[in-house]
C-alpha cells in the first residue's frame, strides 16, 4: 500500500479540500485550504469540481453532496479576498441536491429490506426446518417402536425414507440460520466500511447538459486517490508502525509517537517536537514554527478516530469538522483568558490540524492534586480560588457574548500559567450558534456514549430536565426550544451535551 | 450558557474543598442523579463546608448547581457581580457592608421567586447574626430590613 504521507503537499491539500467541501461545517476550512493551495502552486489554481473521479474504495470518504465551484459562494469569496481571515457564513448551509437525497433514501431503504430478508430467512430456517425435522424424527422413532412391537400404523411407507429426510431437514435447520447470520455479519462488516447511501455507480454526477466533462479532464483536475486494497480485512491495522498518530500502544513513548513530517499551515510550517496528550478526538503535540521558532500546540485527529468517523453513515468528517469549528471559534475570539488558535492546515499524515498558541503552566486538575497533597491555609485557598474562578468567569462571559458555549468546562480544560494567569482551553466540543450544522444527522450514539464517561461529573443535569415534559407529554408535541436544541431524537434518546441518554418512564 | 455555569460551580467547589460535591460515576449514576433533579429532590452535600467555604461563596455555588432553573444566574454579568461581592466576603462589624448586604438580599427576594435551600439557611443565619449584633441594636432601619428578610425566609421554610 502506498504510504499516504508520501503524497505531495499540494495533492494532500487538494484531497482534503475536496473532502471537506462536502461537509457543511467544513466549508470555512475549505476556503482556508483554497488559499493554502494557491500558495503552494500559484500557477495552477485548484477548482473543486464534481468529486474525485477515481472509483471510491471502501475506506474512502463518500461525497455527501456535489458542489460545483460557481455555486459555492464560499469558495468564490475566498477567491476574491485571499485573506487568511475566516469568511463569515451568513447564507446558511447549502441545500443538498435533491437527486442525491433520493439516492440516499433509496439506498437506506434497500439496506433495511435486505437486512429484514436475511433475518426472515434465518428465523424461518431455524424454526421451520428444526420443527419439521423434529416431527420427522419423532415419527421415525414411533415407526421403529411400532415395528418392534410387531405392527405399524405406517405400513404403506418405506421406513427407510425417514432416515435421509431426517438427516436433510436437520442439516438444513443448522445450515440456514448459519448462512443467514453469516450474511448479516458480512453485510455489517461491509456496511461499516462503505457508506451505504452513496455507491459510486448509483451516484448521478450532476453534469452540465451542454458541456459534459470529459473523463481525461476529470482525472487531471482531481488526481486519483491512492489505490488501497478494497477488502476491509486487508485494511491496515490502527497500530501501524509508520503511522505516528495511530499508534495507540506508543502512548508511553512520547518521542516515538511524534510525526516526523512537516505540518503545512496557512500561516507557516510547523514541526512537532513532543507529544502532550492523547484524547478521544485527537492527538495534541507541542510543536515549533520552523521560521519564527514560535512554540505552538498542534492538535490533529487520530487515525483511529478518523477511520471510525469515516465508517459511520452520515457522520463522516465529523471530527475534522469539529476541529475546524474549534479553530473558527478560537481564532475569532480575542481575550487574554482564552486560548488563541493561530493556524489550520494539513498534517504530514494527511489530516487536518490546527495550531494554537502554547501556554506554559499546568492544568487546574494538576493544581488541585497538588493542593490536595500540600494542604493550604483556608484563607489563602479561598483567595486563590476566587481569583482563578473570577478569570474563568471573564473568559466565559466573553465567549457567551459571542454566542458560543464551551460545554466542556472541567479542571482539565483550565490552564494556569506560573504567574497566575488563567486560560480557558479546548473548545473541541463547543457549540457555536452561528456555526452549528442543523441538518446534520445525529447518528453519533456509539462515539458519544463512550465520550460521556470522561466528563459526566461536570455535566449539567438541566440539559435533561426537558425530559420531564417529554415524559409527561409522551407524544411528538415537542416544544420549539426542544426541537431547536434537538434534545430528544426519534428513538426517545435524550441528547445531552455529551451524548445520548435513554431514560424510561420510571 | 447555563451548562457552563453548572460546570463552573463544580470546579469552584472542587477548588475550595478538593472534592466534588457529588461523585458521579458513569452514566448510571448520572441517570439517577438526573432523575433526582427532575423530580425536585436534588441532593446537595450536607456536610457543609465547616469553615472551608465562606457562606457567601457557598450561596453562589448553590445557585450555580441548583436543579431549579429559576435559581440560576441569568447572565454572566450578574454572576460576575455577585461573585465579586461574595469573594470579598462579609464583615458584620462594618456597618456599610452589612447594610449593603441587607439591601442586596431584599432586592433579590423581591425579584426572584424562590431561593435555594442553602441560600435560605445561610441567609437566615447571617441575618439573625446581624439582628443580634449589639452594634445595630440602636439602628431601627437595619432591624426592620433584617426583620423583613427573616419573615420572608420563615415563610419560605413553612
Amino acid at each position: 500500500m502506498p504510504n499516504r504521507a508520501e503524497l505531495q503537499p499540494r495533492n494532500r491539500v487538494e484531497q482534503w479540500k475536496t473532502r471537506l467541501a462536502y461537509t457543511i461545517m467544513g466549508q470555512r476550512a475549505t476556503a482556508l485550504l483554497h488559499n493554502l493551495a494557491d500558495k503552494l502552486n500559484p500557477d495552477n489554481s485548484l477548482s473543486v469540481t464534481a468529486g474525485p473521479s477515481a472509483p471510491l474504495l471502501s475506506w474512502q470518504i463518500r461525497p455527501r453532496q456535489v458542489i460545483t465551484e460557481p455555486t459555492n459562494p464560499l469558495l468564490n469569496q475566498a477567491d476574491e479576498s485571499p485573506s487568511t481571515e475566516l469568511p463569515t457564513v451568513s447564507a446558511g448551509p447549502p441545500k443538498p441536491v435533491a437527486s442525491k437525497t433520493l439516492t440516499k433514501q433509496q439506498a437506506t431503504r434497500n439496506n433495511k429490506l435486505r437486512n429484514i430478508l436475511a433475518i426472515t430467512i434465518a428465523a424461518v430456517g431455524a424454526v421451520g426446518t428444526g420443527f419439521f425435522g423434529c416431527v420427522l424424527a419423532f415419527q421415525y422413532q414411533t415407526c421403529l417402536l411400532f415395528r418392534i412391537f410387531g405392527y405399524s400404523l405406517f405400513s404403506h411407507v418405506d421406513y427407510a425414507l425417514f432416515i435421509p429426510l431426517t438427516i436433510i431437514t436437520n442439516t438444513l435447520a443448522v445450515l440456514l440460520p448459519t448462512i443467514g447470520l453469516l450474511y448479516l455479519t458480512l453485510r455489517g462488516r461491509t456496511n461499516q466500511a462503505e457508506a451505504p447511501f452513496a455507491l459510486p455507480e448509483a451516484l448521478p454526477a450532476p453534469q452540465e447538459p451542454n458541456e459534459p466533462t470529459p473523463p481525461a479532464e476529470q482525472t487531471k483536475e482531481a488526481p486519483p486517490l491512492p489505490a488501497l486494497p478494497e477488502e476491509p480485512e486487508d485494511m491496515p491495522a490502527p497500530q501501524e508502525p509508520n503511522s505516528a498518530t495511530g499508534a495507540k500502544g506508543a502512548e508511553d513513548d512520547s518521542t516515538s509517537a511524534v510525526p516526523k513530517g512537516i505540518f503545512i499551515g496557512n500561516q507557516g510550517q510547523y514541526k512537532a517536537t513532543e507529544k502532550l496528550g492523547h484524547g478521544g478526538q485527537g492527538d495534541v503535540f507541542k510543536g515549533i514554527n520552523i521560521k519564527t521558532n514560535e512554540i505552538v500546540v498542534i492538535k490533529t485527529l487520530t487515525e483511529e478516530r478518523y477511520r471510525q468517523a469515516t465508517s459511520r453513515d452520515g457522520s463522516q468528517l465529523k471530527p475534522a469538522a469539529r476541529l475546524t469549528q474549534e479553530f473558527a471559534i478560537q481564532s475569532r475570539i480575542e481575550h487574554s483568558n482564552i486560548e488563541k488558535a493561530i493556524d489550520l492546515g494539513i498534517s504530514p499524515d494527511n489530516f487536518v490540524f490546527i495550531a494554537k498558541r502554547f501556554i506554559p503552566g499546568t492544568t487546574l486538575k494538576a493544581y488541585i492534586d497538588e493542593q490536595k497533597t500540600q494542604g493550604q491555609e483556608p484563607a489563602k485557598r479561598v483567595a486563590s480560588s476566587t481569583d482563578i474562578i473570577g478569570q474563568v468567569i471573564k473568559a466565559l462571559s466573553t465567549v457567551a457574548k459571542d454566542g458560543v458555549g464551551h460545554r466542556d468546562i472541567k479542571p482539565g480544560n483550565i490552564m494556569i500559567t506560573p504567574d497566575g494567569h488563567v486560560v480557558l482551553i479546548d473548545f473541541g466540543i463547543a457549540k457555536d450558534v452561528g456555526f452549528e450544522n442543523e441538518n446534520a444527522n445525529d447518528e453519533e450514539r456509539l462515539t458519544t456514549k463512550l465520550a460521556v464517561m470522561g466528563t459526566v461529573q461536570y455535566l449539567d443535569p438541566y440539559n435533561i430536565t426537558y425530559l420531564k415534559e417529554y415524559v409527561t407529554e409522551k407524544s411528538q408535541k415537542l416544544t420549539e426550544a426542544q426541537k431547536q436544541a434537538k434534545l430528544v431524537n426519534e428513538d426517545g434518546y435524550v441528547r445531552t451535551w455529551h451524548g445520548f441518554v435513554r431514560i424510561t418512564n420510571q | 450558557m447555563k451548562m457552563d455555569m453548572y460546570a463552573l460551580g463544580m470546579v469552584l467547589y472542587e477548588l475550595l474543598t478538593n472534592e466534588v460535591p457529588f461523585r458521579v460515576k458513569g452514566l448510571g449514576d448520572y441517570t439517577l442523579y438526573v432523575g433526582a433533579v427532575v423530580s425536585g429532590n436534588q441532593e446537595f452535600p450536607n456536610k457543609i463546608s465547616q469553615g472551608t467555604i465562606p457562606d457567601e461563596l457557598f450561596m453562589v455555588i448553590s445557585r450555580l448547581l441548583s436543579g431549579k432553573l429559576e435559581n440560576r444566574y441569568d447572565s454572566y454579568e450578574e454572576l460576575d457581580r455577585e461573585f465579586q461581592l461574595a469573594s470579598q466576603g462579609l464583615d458584620i462589624n462594618q456597618e456599610a457592608k452589612a447594610e449593603a448586604f441587607l439591601d442586596r438580599t431584599i432586592a433579590a427576594i423581591e425579584t426572584r421567586p424562590s431561593l435555594t435551600e442553602h441560600e435560605i439557611i445561610i441567609l437566615e443565619k447571617m441575618t439573625s447574626e446581624i439582628l443580634g449584633h449589639e452594634k445595630y441594636q440602636a439602628r431601627e432601619e437595619i432591624k426592620t430590613k433584617a426583620g423583613t428578610i427573616l419573615d420572608h425566609v420563615q415563610s419560605l421554610i413553612s
